[in-house]
């Protein structure tokens, strides 16, 4: 292919681009001679660039496609949506040659004489006029104002705010306002599609320029403008309109400016820096005279001078680093120098490939527009921040989400004209996008006022899909429910349109999103509409990135997910504590789960990770989505500026690293990949207890629980299981407040009793008072202990039962004798309506139903049995399987069976299959109780037979699933 | 030897067996053939930087002029013992896909020109793992030489899955 074809196939595109909008903007403004003008322009010079080149298809039809304009523009015909789609129909048809003629080299054979006679007919004026009488937006818009009369106020309003304001006041004194303002009205109502009068259109914002405001103050001179509008209550989304196409029309105004002769040199100054900035695409907009100014380069030249500045970069890293381990050298001052350069070149280098985010939207116009008229709604796109400013690698990765996107607003996220109205909404549909710069990133925010996401639908297709269990489901939050539209082949349309549901989904959207580094964030009010924010790095070659060191091995953690460094040591207060083997951290009040780098890469020691991580060690402090994780390294070193390479196909698999570098040493590092990090440190719990799992089923079991050990009115020490406390306080005593002779004191905004364990504990007048706070269901009680003493794992055999209320009994924890406090029991005390409200609303239903209870644990016995009868249930506890068969033999019958799935002799997946095979027993439904929450665990049960499992630790999932299961079994009998 | 300036892709140079310069190395006392135009360069030990998570074929990667190279063991990947830790190694790099890999080898022997008499078809008694690798048997005076088929060498992730 020649030169001459290549440019202009390049140039052709552009210019077809630039045409898509113009044409879309026409329709809403049909009286714009400008905008008609410079789209008449456009096609001509692609006609007659075919012409030349010896194109004779696609001249012909880029000619029937200017006559249309040039009757447009000389007003022979009428601008409607029909004859604004013909024309874009004879683009599209252009741009079929175009591609055909890019792959071959030569025009493809065919013919458009159909569309070609379509478009001459319509130039004629016979076709589709007659049908298209409803009048286009712009027109619909003036009328919706309220006419001249209310534009008319508008302007004086704003004209009257700005010669008040004081910095624009200033470059308008002089003028005449009466003029000015008559030029404004026309200028306005014309480009709100309304008719011509008597003063010639004259755009008050390019007066303003004139007299040198700058470009800056646009945002003030828009401001004033929409508290015209609002002060003469304009309704809000018809003033958002307006202001919109008043601020296109000022954004479009600067290459209006070059052609006046008349402007002053300050505004085409500005016009030539911004031509200069402008990427090629702007070129043609620009007046030839500016064209100068800019040239035109290849795209992979450019990315071959980003890739040399790369390794300049490197190079400089390498050579600092050197620097610092020498001295005095007579090279300092030059490196310096060198160091600074490069920096500059890097920033210039790297704004070469910025890009306007507008470039991503530019075919939005055209696609909301076709959409609104396929889908029958009424659709308005809103784009705000347009001018920001990404790397085009990551435009180019963002274009499709935020196509996705937009049309998933377009077809799902906005109801139809009816729904909306019944709704009590405006008919048409607001889809805003709005870009700007947050903190190193550019966010993007694609937002609709239409639905909202429903969450019982996302959550009735998660449970049809089997991806969660109706019990998971309803267990969720919100915001996880929300998430979950993010999952492939989740689409909550109830149709296929032609629109969406093609398969490619939001999980697609979402990887491609955090391919980049960025995030994806849903916002949805139900029935009020929804907002998708995208939050993307500037740039993806070069991050700025933290070393460190983890059994000798050196990895990069991208500085955009690192919040804080903490370095926690068994002396500082920043202590690494471990919940059953798990590793937290205290920071600030919140407890920050843990995960050792070495572990999540399987490094070697790995073996026991809960004793082997070092005393002392650094704390990476990462941000993953909503969530937040320590990540515990050996080192950590400096930050450096890396060079983003990626990593070899081999490699591609391995999840946790996103890419390498070479550092300054020379070395190569593997650049983890946060998000990943954090998925396999959620694995490696599963994996870890499934492999607990099974060596539990190996040997005698070993049920090693957290214990609490404090002492209150003795020095007999008192152990509470970890798992029921919520949080250790310490209350100043003078806080402590008395409520019909009772202790309390508020605590986070609400009243929380305190209980004494003893009630010959003497209570503390002053100083700090130590209290174990219990929560349950969003009410808490603090039991005020003397002191807390350890936290120990010890397994749990209640040797003595209790001699009084309030104690299960004694067991020997952690070498000692100790009591076990039944949380319960204070819990009760303190909300003596506890139990009963937990209970009630099962017992109603359930009345008397018999339960056999298997544990052989018998602190569980001990805290289920009373909970249970509380709750209306017969229940008959029993420590193990043989025990349970022994009740069998003797002829009882259950309406429930629940067990622990770990017993002593047969295990609870044993005796599942062993009552599933006998005659008696195989129809009573069967609840697993599990200290754990594996997948492994659930399958395992299910495949045996029970038919729910439940977490020991959740007495109000225990309660509900039980109900639940005996509701379902009575509904099938 | 110097990198061998062709433009000529791995596959094909791979593919034309039993004719052509082929560089001889040793690995566990065995002779294997690298077609020369596969290979862009050939070093001494090298730094190189482990990869956690990697398949075991994978020794890690090192930094050739600029470049990041994924180094693997071709003992590894051939079900070799591990070599002797002080023994000196050699590495070939090779171009495969637009990437580049070091092939670790305990040593590099000499640039043979082979005429295509001397080629042979696989044994079918070989090793599926070893047949995978070769393209072919090579006779030499008082040895044979395996022929490596670098593309498929350098295929191994469904191994790394089992």
């Amino acid at each position: 292919m020649d030169d001459v074809l290549r440019e202009f196939l390049t140039e052709t595109a552009e210019s077809l681009e630039v045409l898509d909008g113009e044409l879309v903007k026409l329709e809403q403004g049909p009286n714009d001679p400008e905008l008609l003008g410079n789209i008449f322009r456009l096609l001509h010079t692609i006609k007659g660039t075919c012409g030349f080149l010896g194109l004779p298809r696609l001249e012909s039809v880029a000619h029937a496609g200017e006559n249309i304009l040039g009757k447009f523009r000389d007003g022979e015909l009428p601008v409607t949506p029909g004859a604004v789609s013909l024309t874009l129909e004879s683009l599209d048809c252009i741009k079929g040659i175009l591609s055909a003629l890019e792959i071959t080299g030569s025009e493809p054979a065919g013919e458009d004489s159909d569309l070609i006679a379509r478009l001459d007919a319509m130039a004629e004026g016979g076709l589709g006029t007659a049908c298209e009488v409803s009048s286009a937006p712009g027109a619909a818009l003036f009328e919706e104002l309220g006419g001249l009369g209310v534009i008319d106020a508008v302007v004086e309003t704003f004209v009257q705010t700005i010669v008040a304001d004081g910095i624009l006041g200033e470059s308008l004194s002089g003028c005449d306002t009466d003029q000015l303002q008559g030029g404004a009205r026309a200028h306005l109502a014309k480009l709100l599609g309304g008719p011509s009068v008597g003063d010639p259109p004259r755009s008050i914002f390019r007066y303003l320029a004139s007299r040198g405001v700058e470009r800056t103050s646009r945002d003030l001179v828009l401001e004033h403008f929409r508290a015209a509008l609002h002060t003469l209550e304009v309704p809000p989304r018809l003033a958002a309109r307006v202001a919109a196409i008043v601020s296109a029309d000022w954004r479009d105004d600067k290459h209006a400016d070059a052609d006046k002769p008349n402007a002053p040199a300050l505004a085409r100054k500005v016009d030539a820096e911004q031509a200069a900035n402008a990427e090629p695409r702007d070129r043609s907009r620009v007046d030839s005279q500016l064209g100068a100014n800019s040239i035109r380069v290849s795209v992979e030249l450019l990315e071959n001078l980003m890739i040399m500045v790369s390794e300049l970069v490197l190079t400089r890293n390498q050579l600092l680093r050197i620097l610092r381990l020498q001295k005095e050298t007579s090279f300092t001052a030059p490196l310096h120098r060198l160091n600074q350069i490069t920096s500059e070149l890097q920033e210039g280098v790297m704004r070469t490939r910025m890009q306007p985010i507008e470039n991503a939207w530019a075919k939005l116009p055209r696609l909301v527009r076709d959409l609104s008229r396929e889908l029958g709604k009424k659709i308005e796109l809103e784009m705000i921040g347009g001018e920001t400013e990404v790397d085009r690698q990551i435009l180019e990765v963002v274009k499709d989400p935020l196509t996705h996107m937009v049309r998933n607003a377009a077809d799902h996220g906005l109801e139809s004209i009816e729904e909306r109205k019944t709704a009590g909404k405006p008919e048409v549909g607001t889809i805003r996008l709005a870009a700007y710069h947050e903190g190193g990133h550019i966010v993007i925010a694609v937002f609709d006022d239409g639905r909202g996401l429903s969450l019982d639908r996302i959550k009735a297709k998660a449970a049809a899909n089997g991806l969660h269990s109706k019990a998971e489901l309803s267990n969720m939050s919100d915001q996880q429910v929300m998430q979950l539209i993010f999952n492939a082949g989740l689409s909550t349309a109830e149709k296929i349109t032609s629109v969406s549901g093609r398969g490619v989904g939001m999980d697609v959207v979402k990887t491609n999103i955090e391919k980049i580094g960025g995030s994806i964030d849903i916002k949805s009010a139900f029935g009020k509409g929804a907002t998708f924010t995208v939050k993307i790095p500037l740039t993806l070659a070069i991050i700025s990135a933290l070393i460190v060191e983890t059994r000798g091995e050196r990895f990069a953690i991208p500085q955009i997910g690192v919040c804080e460094l903490v370095r926690a040591s068994a002396k500082s207060e920043h202590k690494i504590e471990f919940i059953n083997n798990a590793p937290v951290l205290r920071l600030r009040n919140r407890l920050l789960p843990l995960v050792s780098l070495a572990s999540v890469l399987k490094l070697e020691g790995e073996a026991a990770p809960a004793g082997e991580i070092a005393e002392d060690a650094f704390i990476v402090v990462a941000q993953i989505g909503i969530a937040s994780l320590g990540i515990i390294v050996d080192k950590v070193f400096d930050t450096e500026e890396i060079v983003v390479k990626p990593v070899a196909p081999i490699l591609r698999d391995i999840q946790v690293f996103s890419g390498n570098t070479i550092l300054g040493d020379g070395c190569i590092v593997m650049i983890l990949d946060l998000n990943a990090v954090a998925n396999a440190a959620s694995n490696l719990v599963a994996a870890d207890e499934d492999i607990r799992g099974i060596e539990c089923g190996g040997r005698a079991r070993d049920d090693r629980t957290a214990f609490l050990i404090f002492k209150a009115g003795g020095n007999v020490p008192k152990v509470v299981p970890l798992s029921l406390v919520a949080r250790l306080e310490e209350i100043e005593a003078e806080t402590i407040e008395y409520s019909s002779g009772s202790p309390l004191v508020q605590y986070r905004g609400q009243l929380m009793p305190l209980i004494p364990v003893e009630t010959t504990q003497s209570l503390k007048t002053g100083g700090r008072q130590s209290v174990i706070v219990f929560t349950e269901k969003q009410r808490s009680m603090g039991l005020m202990v003397d002191e807390i003493v350890d936290i120990v794992d010890d397994r749990l055999n209640v040797e003595l039962a209790a001699a009084r209320p309030g104690l299960l009994g004694s067991a020997v924890i952690d070498g000692r004798a100790s009591e076990v406090i039944d949380a319960g029991y204070y819990f009760a005390k303190a909300h003596p309506d506890w139990l009963a409200s937990t209970g009630h609303c099962h017992a109603a239903r359930d009345a008397r139903r018999r339960i056999l209870l298997i544990d052989d644990s018998p602190f569980f016995r001990n805290i289920l049995t009373p909970l249970l009868s509380v709750a209306g249930y017969d229940v008959t506890p029993v420590e193990n399987a043989d025990r349970a068969f022994n009740l069998h033999d003797a002829g009882e019958d259950f309406d429930i069976i629940v067990s622990d799935v770990e017993l002593p002799g047969m295990s609870g997946y044993e005796l599942a299959e062993t009552i599933k095979k006998s005659t008696r027993w195989r129809d009573i439904p069967l609840v697993a109780l599990s200290s754990r929450n594996s997948t492994t665990e659930l399958r395992r049960s299910r495949a045996v037979g029970f038919s729910e499992v439940v977490s020991k630790a959740d007495r109000d999932a225990l309660l509900r699933k039980i109900s639940e299961t005996l509701g379902e079994a009575r509904g099938a009998a | 030897m110097k990198p061998i300036g062709s433009a000529d892709s791995p596959q094909t140079a791979g593919k034309m067996f039993g004719q052509g310069d082929f560089v001889a190395v040793y690995v566990a006392g065995q002779l294997f053939g690298i077609p020369v135009l596969a290979i862009r360069d050939v070093l001494g030990p090298q730094r190189v930087t482990r990869i956690p998570l990697a398949p075991p074929e994978v020794a890690g990667v090192l930094n050739l002029r600029g470049r990041i190279v994924t180094a693997i063991d071709v003992r590894q990947r051939l079900g070799l013992p591990a070599r002797a830790h002080d023994d000196r190694d050699m590495s070939v790099v090779v171009e495969c896909g637009g990437e580049l890999y070091s092939l670790i080898v305990d040593s590099v022997a000499e640039v043979l020109n082979l005429a295509p008499d001397g080629y042979e078809r696989n044994p079918c008694t070989l090793n599926p793992r070893w047949r995978e690798i070769s393209a072919g048997i090579y006779r030499l005076d008082g040895q044979l030489m395996v022929m490596l088929d670098v593309d498929n060498l350098l295929q191994f992730r469904h191994t790394a899955a089992a």
